[in-house]
């Protein structure tokens, strides 16, 4: 089976899931108590005629089957409907707002490898000793920590007594270095909550491959130590480890919502947490269909990226 | 606890004892082991004193968590309030013990929803195989698609934001993963031999899934359990942060902390201590969960015979 009929059919796996997600993410709006209508128009009173024309306009007239198709038809043509809360189109507010929580996203996630992937290594090689016990620990704390609690810490740090960071906002037009100054300590927050995550994954992938028969061959052929780590070893964990980066996806987004409302950064996140505040639905079902399609996309790729990597699986 | 003091000697040779097919020559050594495990050993006592306090709340905590002004507004840790007060004079201790209840009830309800939810698609979805799993199975995938503390946040919001919702929307984003760890298991047992033997001897399915498939699982249900437990309180705490999960005056470590934000600079403590406990009951449910994993490793296990 070539890459291209994989490639195919792992996107017809995806068809099910997709369908179910956005049947669960249209539905909301029908499972939750009261009138459609009255819920898209929030919390503002409405006339009856006003509630006639919300039904036209978002097809409530309609049987729920056919809501569910011009919904989401509506949706593959870029219009996910309009916030009465914020009075905006809801994909207005996601494109102006995307970029910052992606660069945030981003920024976390460099942190992450830049220095997870590193110490999983130097504490898988050195295993058992007082290096490889820190670590360990070090990261074990880092699971547990709430990315919340530590984006506070971090400002009362570096914002508060050494004044050094802004502790809140997101210089959008700002210069470079201003962004950059903005972006430090929610980044720092939101990387180190999965830095923890890489460490111990990429350290259970190295010892599984050090513990292989061909590195002890290699070993006893005289290999050097260090051809054996970045020769051998490492070129075989990295499968796992960029497994483990394509699930971190999911945490990143989830860890934005926190570290936005910590820091009062205006992207996704935020929004998301405003609008199921004021149960503003159009927005709500717009931004979860939104975070949902690219978790699947990103996990079909990373999927895709493994098999291109590695040929042997791609006949499972 | 007494099995873990009990010589290793004897775990393998009376497997039938008082305690029955519950506790067999294997669960017996998985004991063992543990109690050998520092760390999980360490975890396992935290989280008995933490359950304790959370239980024992009324009688340890020095003050009522909800009356205002025991003490003045934001003053600091002194001998008379261990962890300083709050913009209402309230004493953060108390809170935080109180927190305590709230959050691990809250958690526990959750996760155990979860993992009876989880356990039943599981079982069913491995033992009867078919369309039955194909459906269980993709169903659970399409829940797995949502990032966990996302999907919890939505479920808020279709259907209303109080505590008891936000423990069931916990409940429901961690069933997939029961249900995967359960259903392979249950796979697996399909094939062995006492289980084609109930088969045999006329035993009906439903008979044979709810008294040997489920049985089987537990130890695997066990440690998911714990580990779900740390991520439980994670996003539990996340959601009372984000005002979603337990509503004020209500005690809750999210909340506590989300509210000290705006007198971080003349009170940290208020923001400080709440966190402090967050981590301390998720590493030591970490800990513990990874000291079972270690114990239930067949690889990990050392036989002593």
């Amino acid at each position: 089976m070539g890459l291209a009929r994989y490639v195919l059919r792992r996107l017809l796996l995806l068809v099910p899931v997709v369908i179910g997600a956005t049947l669960l993410i249209f539905l909301m709006l029908h499972l939750a108590p009261g009138d459609p209508a009255r819920l898209i128009l929030g919390q503002r009173r409405a006339s009856e005629e006003t509630i006639r024309n919300i039904r036209q306009i978002f097809h409530l007239n309609e049987p729920l089957w056919k809501q569910y198709l011009l919904w989401l038809w509506d949706a593959l043509h870029g219009d996910l409907g309009r916030s009465f809360t914020f009075r905006r189109p809801v994909t207005e507010m996601i494109v102006e707002r995307y970029p910052i929580t992606l660069q945030l996203a981003l920024s976390g996630w460099l942190i992450s490898m830049a220095v997870g992937i590193p110490a999983g290594i130097v504490s898988a090689v050195k295993q058992y000793t007082k290096v490889d016990y820190v670590t360990t620990i070090v990261a074990l704390s880092g699971v547990s920590m709430p990315v919340f609690w530590q984006g506070i810490m971090l400002i009362l740090l570096f914002s508060y007594f050494l004044g050094w960071f802004p502790s809140s906002g997101f210089a959008v037009d700002g210069t470079v270095f201003d962004r950059l100054h903005h972006l430090t300590l929610p980044a720092i927050a939101l990387g180190t909550s999965i830095t923890a995550l890489t460490v111990r994954l990429t350290r259970s992938a190295m010892l599984d491959v050090l513990n292989q028969d061909y590195i002890r061959t290699a070993r006893s052929k005289g290999v050097s130590e260090r051809e054996i780590i970045t020769g051998h070893a490492l070129q075989n964990a990295f499968l796992p480890i960029l497994t483990v980066l394509g699930m971190q996806l999911g945490l990143l987004l989830a860890g934005s919502v926190l570290t936005e409302t910590v820091f009062g950064i205006g992207g996704l996140g935020r929004l998301l947490i405003r609008a199921v505040h004021k149960f503003d639905y159009p927005t709500v079902q717009g931004l979860t269909l939104v975070i949902v399609t690219v978790m699947v996309f990103m996990n079909l790729l990373v999927d895709v990226l493994y098999t291109f990597i590695n040929p042997k699986i791609r006949y499972d | 606890m007494a099995q873990q003091t009990q010589p290793v000697e004897s775990a393998d040779t009376d497997d039938e004892s008082a305690l029955g097919g519950v506790l067999s020559g294997r669960h017996r050594r998985i004991l063992s082991s543990l109690a050998r495990h520092r760390g999980g050993l360490v975890g396992a006592a935290t989280l008995v004193a933490v359950v304790f306090v959370a239980v024992a709340a009324p009688v340890i905590a020095p003050y009522d968590p909800l009356e205002q002004f025991v003490g003045p507004a934001l003053a600091g840790p002194s001998t008379a309030h261990l962890l300083g007060t709050d913009m209402y004079g309230r004493d953060v201790l108390s809170r935080i013990v109180f927190g305590a209840r709230n959050t691990l009830l809250l958690a526990l309800i959750a996760v155990g929803i979860s993992s009876v939810l989880g356990t039943i698609i599981g079982a069913a979805a491995g033992f009867y195989g078919g369309w039955i799993d194909e459906a269980l199975m993709r169903g659970m995938d399409v829940v797995f698609a949502f990032p966990s503390l996302i999907l919890a946040i939505v479920m808020m919001a279709t259907f209303g934001i109080n505590m008891y919702n936000a423990a069931f929307a916990v409940a429901v984003v961690f069933t997939p993963q029961f249900a995967r760890v359960i259903r392979s298991n249950a796979l697996s047992l399909r094939e062995e031999e006492f289980i084609k033997a109930a088969r045999t001897s006329g035993g009906t399915r439903r008979y044979i899934l709810f008294k040997h498939v489920i049985p089987n699982g537990i130890s695997e249900l066990i440690v998911q359990t714990t580990i779900n437990l740390a991520s439980a309180i994670l996003i539990m705490s996340g959601l009372n942060f984000l005002g979603l999960g337990i509503q004020p005056p209500k005690p809750s470590w999210g909340y506590m902390l989300a509210n000290g934000r705006s007198y971080l600079l003349q009170a940290p403590w208020i923001s400080t201590f709440p966190g402090v406990a967050i981590m301390i009951v998720v590493l030591a449910a970490n800990i513990f969960g990874d000291g079972l994993r270690d114990a239930l490793d067949p690889r990990n296990t050392e036989r002593v015979r």
